[in-house]
Formats: structure tokens, C-alpha cells, sequence
């Protein structure tokens, strides 16, 4: 029985090892072949943007696809995504727990745009992909609020991971403001996406080969779009207000975090 | 003329920044850091400069609030706009 699992445990770390080579070689053959190509043909027609982001959005289907079948994750879980249909251009806000999240977020997602550190857009590995397809750097504000604006009013949406970086296991880093800035600033519509692992995986600061005992399961949580609390737009002035938003955010990603712990002792109680 | 001095500017400056960001007085010295000691953003930075024309007329550039990082920046910047 011990053995059977390890075996179950290594093919999980081979699979791991395995998506991201492919992930890392689709990458340098998209960025140096396909890429070119697109600009090339969409220096007349101006629409490389959504090429670009059509590119991404198919490539992390494919992604996600090759993950189903190597199962480095065993169970992949989807829920809420018709509500997300009838919601026009918003901001989705998500947390990150694992590195797996971006990919599949934005496979089930029309094509959106990402706002990423500015490093990560300068990045000599991503960073040509991530301009092409008109991600938005975080780091000036008067800039930032142009560029989510005219994202959102050309009718695309923002996914945003109000964390700045990996959440550490079961839990939330404190969010940072960006997210309410937009947020209050565009007045479009967030929809908060909870994403969860079980058990945790490939978190910041450890090896991708350190992979868990146990099967994974992931799920990824369409909510419906929030309504800003009366408390928050009581606030006089836009700080009070965006702090007070932030605060929202964090403690409904909380809640509902806990609420899922909670469900999943409940439904597995041998798991306790 | 009389001369507005720096003490009487970081007086409106304290009151400002405690007024718009809910800090507690104490914590606005001269030497706070607006975005490491007082934990403001780019975004506050601008909304500080609208906040500050709106109550004294003072304007602040966006050239400025590249510059300032303490609440003694802005004082320095303040300075020699009320004292022409």
C-alpha cells in the first residue's frame, strides 16, 4: 500500500517536472517563432493585441489540457463560470495559491488583461509576450487607472491577484490596494475568483519537486460580482474609501476561504 | 509680507495627511516616509496633492511628487511657493 502511493507520489513529481519543461519551451517557441509572425501580420490591421491575448488564452487551454492528462494535479474543479458569462467587462480579483492558478484562470476566462509587477513585464523570458498582449504594469498610478480604463471600455476585463505574489499555504497575504484603487476609480463590476489546492502545491520559496503525499485537488470559484458595502462609500475621501474596500476584499476572500476548509471537514471527516 | 515658517506648514501638512488617511498625529514627523513609515501609495500621493489645493490653493506638480518621499519634502516644496 506505502509503496503504491510513493509510486503515485513520483509520477506526480515527473508530471510536475514535465509541465514545466513544456511550459518553458512553449514559452521561448511562442515568444521567438509565433509571436513575430503575429506582429508582422498585424502591423496593417492594428489587432495584435487580441491576437496576442487569443494566443495566450488557446496556449493555456492546451496547457491545461496536457495537465489533465499527465494529472501532475489529480482533480480539477470549475464552478460558478455561467455567472461570469452574463457579467460584460469587470475586474476579477483571485488569489493565488499556486503557480498553476494564472494559467488556468485565464483558460476559462475571454480574453482579459492581466495588471503584473512592472518587473515581470520587463521580464527578458515573459516579458515580450506579457507587452504584446497589453498587460498593465502596477507601478504609476495616474497610468495604471488610464490604462484599466480603456481596457475596460474596449470591453475587456481585468484579472488582478490582489496579493502581489503567492499565497502562503491555507491562508492570504494582506492585499494590496491596486484592486480597490480600480475598482472605486472605474466603478466596474469585481468578481472575486477563489482559488483553492488541496493539499497545498508549488508554493513561493519551494522547490517545484517538492510535491505533496497526496493527490491534489483544484478548484477554481467563479463568484458573483460583489456590492461596495455602505460602509465603504460612507467613507469621506477616496483613501478612507479604497482602504476600506481593501479591507472588504481580504476579509470576503478570508470568509470564504475558511468556508470551503470548513465544507471539505465536513464532507471528509476521515481527512481530520 | 509675512513669512509662513516651515513649523506653521508642516502644522497643515500634519493636519492634511491625519485628515485623509486617519493617522495618528504622532506618527507624522518630519522624518516619516510617506510610503515605507505611513504606508501611502502612489494613487494617495496624488489624491494628498488634490486634497492640499482644494484646502490652501497650494499645487502641487506631478514633477514634486516624483520627488517627495518624506513628509519634510513636502515641506521643503511647500516653502518657497507661500514664501514667493
Amino acid at each position: 500500500m506505502l509503496k503504491k502511493l510513493d509510486l503515485g507520489m513520483e509520477w506526480r513529481r515527473l508530471a510536475t517536472g514535465l509541465c514545466f519543461l513544456t511550459f518553458i519551451g512553449g514559452g521561448f517557441i511562442l515568444t521567438i517563432a509565433i509571436l513575430p509572425i503575429i506582429l508582422l501580420f498585424s502591423s496593417q490591421s492594428g489587432n495584435a493585441e487580441l491576437r496576442v491575448l487569443r494566443l495566450i488564452r488557446l496556449c493555456f487551454k492546451l496547457f491545461m489540457q496536457y495537465i489533465k492528462v499527465l494529472k501532475p494535479i489529480e482533480v480539477f474543479n470549475i464552478k460558478g463560470l455561467e455567472g461570469v458569462r452574463c457579467v460584460d467587462s469587470c475586474i476579477f480579483i483571485a488569489n493565488h495559491p499556486t503557480l498553476i492558478d494564472v494559467v488556468a484562470v485565464i483558460s476559462c476566462l475571454p480574453p482579459c488583461h492581466c495588471i503584473v509587477k512592472k518587473s515581470l513585464l520587463e521580464h527578458f523570458y515573459l516579458g515580450h509576450m506579457m507587452r504584446a498582449a497589453g498587460y498593465i504594469a502596477n507601478d504609476h498610478a495616474t497610468q495604471l487607472i488610464q490604462d484599466c480604463q480603456k481596457s475596460l471600455q474596449s470591453g475587456r476585463s481585468l484579472l488582478i491577484f490582489p496579493e502581489g505574489t503567492r499565497s502562503p499555504a491555507y491562508g492570504l497575504n494582506p492585499f494590496s490596494r491596486g484592486a480597490a484603487q480600480i475598482a472605486l476609480r472605474t466603478g466596474a463590476p469585481v468578481v472575486p475568483v477563489v482559488v483553492t489546492c488541496e493539499p497545498p502545491t508549488l508554493l513561493k520559496d519551494e522547490p517545484w519537486y517538492a510535491v505533496p503525499p497526496h493527490p491534489m485537488t483544484f478548484t477554481i470559484r467563479f463568484l458573483p460580482p460583489l456590492t461596495i458595502p455602505k460602509a465603504v462609500t460612507d467613507k469621506v475621501g477616496m483613501p478612507l474609501q479604497v482602504r476600506a474596500l481593501t479591507q472588504y476584499f481580504e476579509d470576503f476572500f478570508r470568509h470564504q476561504l475558511r468556508n470551503i476548509a470548513d465544507e471539505s471537514t465536513v464532507s471528509h471527516p476521515s481527512s481530520l | 509680507m509675512t513669512i509662513i515658517t516651515k513649523e506653521e506648514i508642516l502644522k497643515q501638512v500634519q493636519q492634511l495627511l491625519t485628515e485623509a488617511f486617519e493617522l495618528e498625529e504622532s506618527a507624522v514627523t518630519l522624518e516619516a516616509h510617506l510610503y515605507r513609515d505611513l504606508d501611502l501609495d502612489s494613487f494617495d500621493a496624488i489624491d494628498l496633492a488634490v486634497n492640499m489645493e482644494s484646502k490652501t490653493g497650494i499645487k502641487l506638480q506631478e514633477e514634486e511628487l516624483k520627488f517627495i518621499r518624506t513628509v519634510s519634502d513636502i515641506v521643503e516644496v511647500v516653502y518657497p511657493k507661500v514664501n514667493p
